[in-house]
């Protein structure tokens, strides 16, 4: 059989990614492996948003709580984990789903919160959080923590084992690869065709004995803890974390990078934040603030002209294996 | 033969159950009974409270009185998953399809339904290839089982909606006037469908209908709704001649 248009494309950028560095200086290595965190940040909310139709105004919530987490314990703020890397990065996951989790019982439960509402709701918990994180002096108030090391490699000695710039591009590239693999597998099992269901018909699938409502927390719960590792691998290559990477304003800008992207398709919203991040650096020092506006034009043209964003059509993958025996036959 | 008690335990029981919007009284005291393998009509004018009645009985709307009963189990007031989970589904007025989704994948989601309670079940659940291919056929939709379901006729998605029904394998299913703008061939191949749901499939069915034409090719008792209640159960054809029926509703639809 044919393979499709979007599963050649699909591959074709992952093996376009893993070549990078072929082609990029240090550089441009480590900022395409934190494009790349960005991007895992942007799978998080195109699984729920593109997947079940949740639209998070707070995602970043969740990211920078990740991030916290895994500078809290990196710097040894959580003494008894002896600063630990690993310890930090299963507490980024964990931190965050279960924050995740929580939220969603709060929103979903009982009638639950819908739309617009859960929207405004997300994001004023994101505003709320941030001016927490701003004024608790535990986790360094407004400057935030600084000095966050860099991974480590377990097996070298001293200085030589923190982790290179190429090593670290192949951390992330791996750990996105993972990620994405392991959300389209489940977008693509029967689970994730009920999650579809939820953006606009509800209402049907619950009538077949289907709880909405954990479906919901579940889905927000992965989601929360995929952004809660982006979080904790964005800090070890940043170097500090600080109150807006829990806010309003990144939360709004994963929201634009997945829009322009494309919602509907994970790898569509994966590259979206790699392309917004890639032009924003490369525009910003000449629009300077103009680059906002021109952000705000792209996003509003994804969600008016173009719903399914820069990269949906291209790489909408086919339907799943297991349809593939209905396609009728062409006479 | 099914244990004894059930063949006596009506499959539906419905008692005394009301339900008001604001200061409008939509259902009052109605009561119905359905026993297993029974199918039924409810026909009554427009606005009469038949869809009420559906959206009360599943748990979609809480009622303001009264009770509902499966299987002898009250589950008035339980959440409308809890009840679909004890067997008993619907079709919506408006076709309840997925219109963003293909055909195979519309048939998808009530055919895990039995594995609803758990989402590690749902995502591991097997696919039914010859059940996928017998509920395409019944509703006709093989040539287009990877078709947007919201791309497909007015026909041809209450035959997907009635298909995903029979895919739940509920026991009970309710229909929404299934036959609303259908033409004359479509509306008999839609009675046809609905007499295999009962017979071949040993489904328990109530009808909402309005056609009349329709629930004459059904040949089964009719109730008549007026009021917020029952008027009237008998055979399509004593139906019609009942004075009080026609005055109330047959004699007004001419
Ligand atoms: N959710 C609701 N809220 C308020 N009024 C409703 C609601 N559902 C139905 N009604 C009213 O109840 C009455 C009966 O409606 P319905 O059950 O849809 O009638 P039918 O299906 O017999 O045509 C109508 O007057 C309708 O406007
Ligand atoms: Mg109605």
């Amino acid at each position: 059989m044919k393979k499709s248009i979007g599963y050649i494309s699909s591959c074709g950028i992952w093996i376009a990614l893993a070549l990078a560095p072929l082609v990029l200086d240090e550089w441009g290595v480590s900022q395409f492996a934190q494009y790349m965190t960005y991007g895992i940040f942007a799978l998080s909310l195109a699984f729920i948003w593109g997947q079940a139709g949740i639209l998070c105004f707070g995602q970043a919530i969740f990211f920078g709580l990740g991030a916290y987490l895994m500078a809290l314990t990196t710097l040894e703020k959580f003494s008894w984990f002896g600063g630990s890397q690993a310890i930090g990065l299963i507490l980024a996951v964990l931190g965050p789903g279960l924050a995740a989790h929580v939220v969603g019982q709060l929103l979903f439960r009982g009638r639950g919160l819908s739309g617009a509402y859960f929207a405004i709701v997300t994001l004023a918990t994101a505003v709320i959080v941030e001016i927490i994180a701003q004024h608790w002096s535990y986790i360094g108030g407004f400057n935030g923590l600084l000095g966050v090391p860099p991974l480590v490699v377990i097996w070298r000695e001293g200085l030589d084992a923190f982790i290179t710039p190429m090593e670290n591009y192949y951390t992330i590239f791996f750990s996105a690869l993972l990620i994405y693999l392991a959300l389209l597998g489940m977008v693509r099992s029967p689970l994730g065709i009920v999650l579809a269901t939820l953006k606009d018909e509800e209402y049907r699938t619950r009538a077949f004995g289907y709880n909405i409502a954990n479906l919901k927390i579940i889905a927000f719960t992965c989601s929360g803890a995929v952004a809660g590792i982006a979080g904790g691998l964005f800090t070890t290559q940043f170097g500090f974390v600080s109150p807006p990477l829990t806010g309003f304003a990144l939360s709004t800008e994963v929201l634009i990078w997945v829009a322009v992207g494309g919602r509907g398709v994970l790898l569509a919203a994966f590259l979206g934040a790699i392309v917004v991040r890639y032009i924003e650096n490369v525009l910003s020092d000449t629009l300077g603030s103009y680059w906002l506006m021109a952000l705000g034009t792209l996003f509003i043209a994804a969600v008016v002209v173009a719903p399914r964003g820069l990269f949906g059509k291209l790489l909408q993958l086919p339907l799943p294996r297991r349809f593939r025996q209905f396609v009728p036959k062409k006479l | 033969m099914p244990l004894g008690s059930t063949t006596n335990t009506p499959l539906l029981e419905i008692k005394e159950l009301s339900k008001k919007f604001g200061g409008i009284v939509v259902l009052e005291g109605l009561s119905l009974s359905l026993s297993s393998q029974e199918l039924r009509c409810i026909i009554g004018p427009n606005g009469c409270g038949k869809t009420t009645l559906f959206n009360v009985a599943t748990g979609a709307l809480p009622p303001d009185g009264g009770s509902v009963y499966i299987k002898g189990e009250e589950v008035t007031g339980l959440p409308s998953h809890e009840i679909a989970r004890r067997g008993i589904v619907r079709k919506f007025q408006v076709p309840g399809i997925y219109k963003d989704l293909s055909v195979v994948e519309n048939l998808e989601v009530p055919l895990n339904a039995s594995a609803s309670r758990s989402a590690w079940k749902i995502l591991t659940a097997k696919p039914r290839h010859s059940r996928m291919l017998e509920l395409l056929d019944i509703c006709g939709l093989s040539s287009k089982a990877t078709v947007l379901a919201g791309s497909l006729s007015h026909g041809e998605k209450q035959w997907l909606e009635i298909a995903m029904l029979l895919a739940s394998d509920a026991e009970l299913i309710l229909l929404d006037e299934p036959t609303a703008g259908m033409s004359i061939l479509e509306t008999e191949k839609t009675a046809e469908l609905i007499n295999r749901l009962r017979h071949q499939f040993n489904k328990t069915v109530l009808v909402i209908e309005h056609d009349m034409f329709f629930v004459r090719l059904l040949n089964c008792p009719v109730m008549v709704m007026m009021n917020g209640s029952i008027l009237r159960v008998g055979p399509y054809d004593e139906i019609r001649k009942d004075p009080k029926v026609i005055e109330a509703y047959l004699g007004r639809a001419g």
